[in-house]
């Protein structure tokens, strides 16, 4: 039970961080290009909606964010070509970068 | 939106797409970026697509490196020659100067130093060895080489590096995305970017209207009296208020003027002010001010009335948040920055304002507060004397009227693009635009400088006229909102009219062209009694009707 509420909390964090990412590429994008701060939010694919110089811009303020709060160095460009697509949504990204947390 | 911007084109050598993003968030335009990586191609390549259009306004923001080749090579340890380098920034200073002749404003980000720049180390300062060094000379040439136009603004982006501390740089961004510098760098930009567009169309702030209590100095005068307030002495936040007064103090010679607002017993706090050894801030500096227990946006009101300033002029600073919000919601145009809780931030938050920037100082600008003061004390001397006509006698009013000279172009056209509320036709040229009209045929322009027994308000009014067959068109009527009032409009059409006579026209018309801020000038003409054209905002005058110079006017021609 105790486990379960700290994997909790951790994706509570995450989930954190992700947003704060969204709102900084947010300042940079029009209002109707603008991210909700939601788990089904697509970010790449063709579904995704980023462009790539978003996309690029939210990966970098997400790394700097993860790698700062939870001491995890991620090189997210290079899961864009993960079959698992971790960076299909905000969910998946949650989830991928709590899964990377348990080896530190 | 505080005004219109105009359009933007983007030219760099770096991906630029997130800056254009900020920018058009904080401004409302839409940038164009001229494609990355093809800057130089684009300033000598005539038939670039991006000159199917045309722009008002460019940025051209570039690495060191990707435009000076021999700086590139000293990046890689390569020996240079200073002299060639700095040849080289002249082939690039005279490629950017093309664009002065297809854009009237012009912003060029000084060049930065890369985080990735290996540099020589305790050598790096070193003449002729040194990359920081090298890197200093070629901004110093390059500013030199720009400061022969006009319309270029040399940007500090030095500063935006700064400011971004760490962020500053990010080589994934680089790697990914070819982006140069990290999004707080592109804030800071936007911001520079933002205030120099507004100094330009002469939208800067003019006047800081100041709190006292917690504000210019510690405690509660009316409660604390004034031997017993936080100011100076050995006490961190007593030097933090010292500073701030200081800071203030400054702004006052750069033409920036101050004024009181607080809720207090006026007597009160001129003991203190007078008394107070600490004090910096004397009452000859403040312009105008409201110590009383009135609405302080309704003091704001009295005094930018009282000083001839429009609401978009002013800039409040107040501790009391509830105080800054009451003036926010009832004056949205004046800029009420949010203020710092800690006292020893209070200079530098004061110091990252950017709305008072302006292209040029000029004399005029340096004794604004001043002149200001004077307004003031004018405006006292209306209050106790009857008519108007006799408060005008009385101020001993001369007016100098010279033509267009190379003495008083650089003022004429600050004058231009400054000036909102008694304007014709809101024209804005730069300096060589304005000569170059000037001497077109049939042309004419005079500038006025007006002074009376409290001062020399300097050079304050322009007007213009094109004569074409028996008729003269006024292209230019505007004066400064410092001397509006006081006969000088009438004055200036006393001097148009005459000349019009003199040279046989038979009427001068003119178009009333209406902005959000002119509408004195629309109100003057109303009252003027010149002739309306039906249905329309052109106003005629018959030159053969007399126009007598008005009585409180002496008149001095300097120059026929």
């Amino acid at each position: 039970m105790e486990i379960m509420k700290k994997d909790m909390d951790k994706r509570e964090q995450v989930l954190k961080s992700i947003f704060s990412a969204i709102e900084e590429v947010n300042e940079m994008l029009s209002e109707e290009e603008r991210l909700k701060s939601s788990e089904t939010t697509l970010l790449s694919g063709d579904a995704g909606e980023l462009d790539s110089l978003g996309l690029i811009n939210f990966m970098v303020a997400l790394e700097s964010r993860v790698n700062e709060e939870f001491e995890l160095s991620l090189s997210l460009i290079e899961e864009l070509e993960n079959p698992e697509q971790p960076l299909k949504s905000v969910g998946s990204l949650a989830d991928f970068i709590v899964s990377k947390l348990e080896f530190v | 939106m505080d005004q219109d911007y105009p359009k933007i084109l983007l030219l760099s050598d770096f991906n630029l797409g997130g800056f254009a993003g900020y920018l058009k968030n904080a401004m409302d335009i839409s940038p164009v970026s001229a494609p990355y990586g093809q800057v130089i191609h684009t300033l000598l390549d005539e038939n670039s697509e991006c000159w199917n259009e045309s722009y008002s306004t460019a940025l051209v923001w570039t690495r060191p490196q990707a435009v000076i080749d021999s700086y590139r090579k000293a990046l890689e340890f390569h020996p240079f020659e200073l002299d060639a380098v700095l040849a080289e920034v002249d082939s690039y200073a005279e490629a950017l100067s093309r664009l002065t002749e297809k854009v009237s404003v012009l912003m060029i980000p000084s060049w930065t130093q890369s985080a990735q720049s290996p540099g020589y180390g305790m050598l790096d300062m070193r003449k002729g060895t040194g990359l920081t060094d090298l890197l200093y000379r070629m901004n110093l040439r390059l500013a030199e080489n720009l400061d022969k136009h006009t319309g270029v603004y040399f940007l500090n982006a030095e500063r935006w590096i700064q400011s971004a501390g760490k962020q500053a740089y990010n080589p994934k961004l680089w790697y990914m995305g070819k982006i140069a510098f990290g999004n707080e760098v592109f804030k800071s930009a936007v911001e520079d970017i933002k205030s120099t567009l507004d100094g330009v169309s002469g939208a800067a702030r003019k006047i800081i209207l100041v709190d006292l209590d917690d504000t210019l100095w510690g405690g509660i005068v009316g409660d604390d009296g004034w031997k017993n307030l936080r100011l100076g002495g050995h006490d961190p936040i007593g030097e933090a208020f010292v500073d701030f007064q200081k800071a203030l103090k400054s702004m006052t010679r750069r033409g920036v003027i101050l004024a009181l607002v607080s809720k207090n017993e006026e007597s009160t706090c001129w003991e203190a002010i007078e008394n107070h050894p600490e004090m910096i801030l004397k009452r000859e500096d403040f312009s105008a001010w409201r110590i009383n227990w009135t609405d302080k946006a309704q003091n704001i009101v009295e005094i930018l009335e009282e000083l001839n300033l429009g609401l978009q002029s002013a800039v409040f600073i107040d501790d009391n948040p509830i105080e800054r919000e009451r003036v926010k919601t009832a004056l949205p145009e004046v800029l009420v920055p949010d203020w710092p809780r800690d006292k020893m931030l209070y200079a530098s938050a004061l110091s990252g304002l950017t709305c008072f920037n302006t292209p040029q100082i000029s004399e005029e600008d340096i004794k604004r507060s001043r002149m200001y003061k004077e307004e003031g004390q004018r405006k006292h001397l209306k209050k106790s004397l009857g008519s108007l006509d006799e408060w005008l006698k009385t101020l001993e009013i001369k007016v100098s009227v010279e033509t267009l000279n190379v003495d008083n172009l650089q003022r004429s056209a600050q004058l231009l693009n400054k000036t909102n509320q008694m304007n014709l036709r809101t024209r804005r040229l730069t300096d060589n635009e304005l000569l170059d009209w000037s001497c077109g045929e049939g042309r004419k322009l005079w500038a006025f400088r007006v002074e009376d027994k409290f001062g020399d308000s300097g050079l304050t009014g322009l007007i213009s006229i094109e004569a074409n067959g028996k008729i003269g068109k006024v292209a230019d009527f505007l004066l400064s909102c410092r001397v509006m009032g006081r006969c000088i409009e009438e004055t200036m059409f006393f001097i148009a009219i005459e000349y019009a006579r003199s040279i046989e026209l038979e009427k001068l018309e003119m178009n009333f062209s209406p902005t959000e801020k002119n509408n004195p000038c629309l109100l003057f003409l109303k009252r003027s009694g010149f002739e309306q054209v039906k249905g329309s905002e052109e106003y005629c005058v018959d030159v053969s009707k007399p126009y007598p110079l008005p009585d409180c006017v002496k008149l001095i021609m300097k120059e026929s």
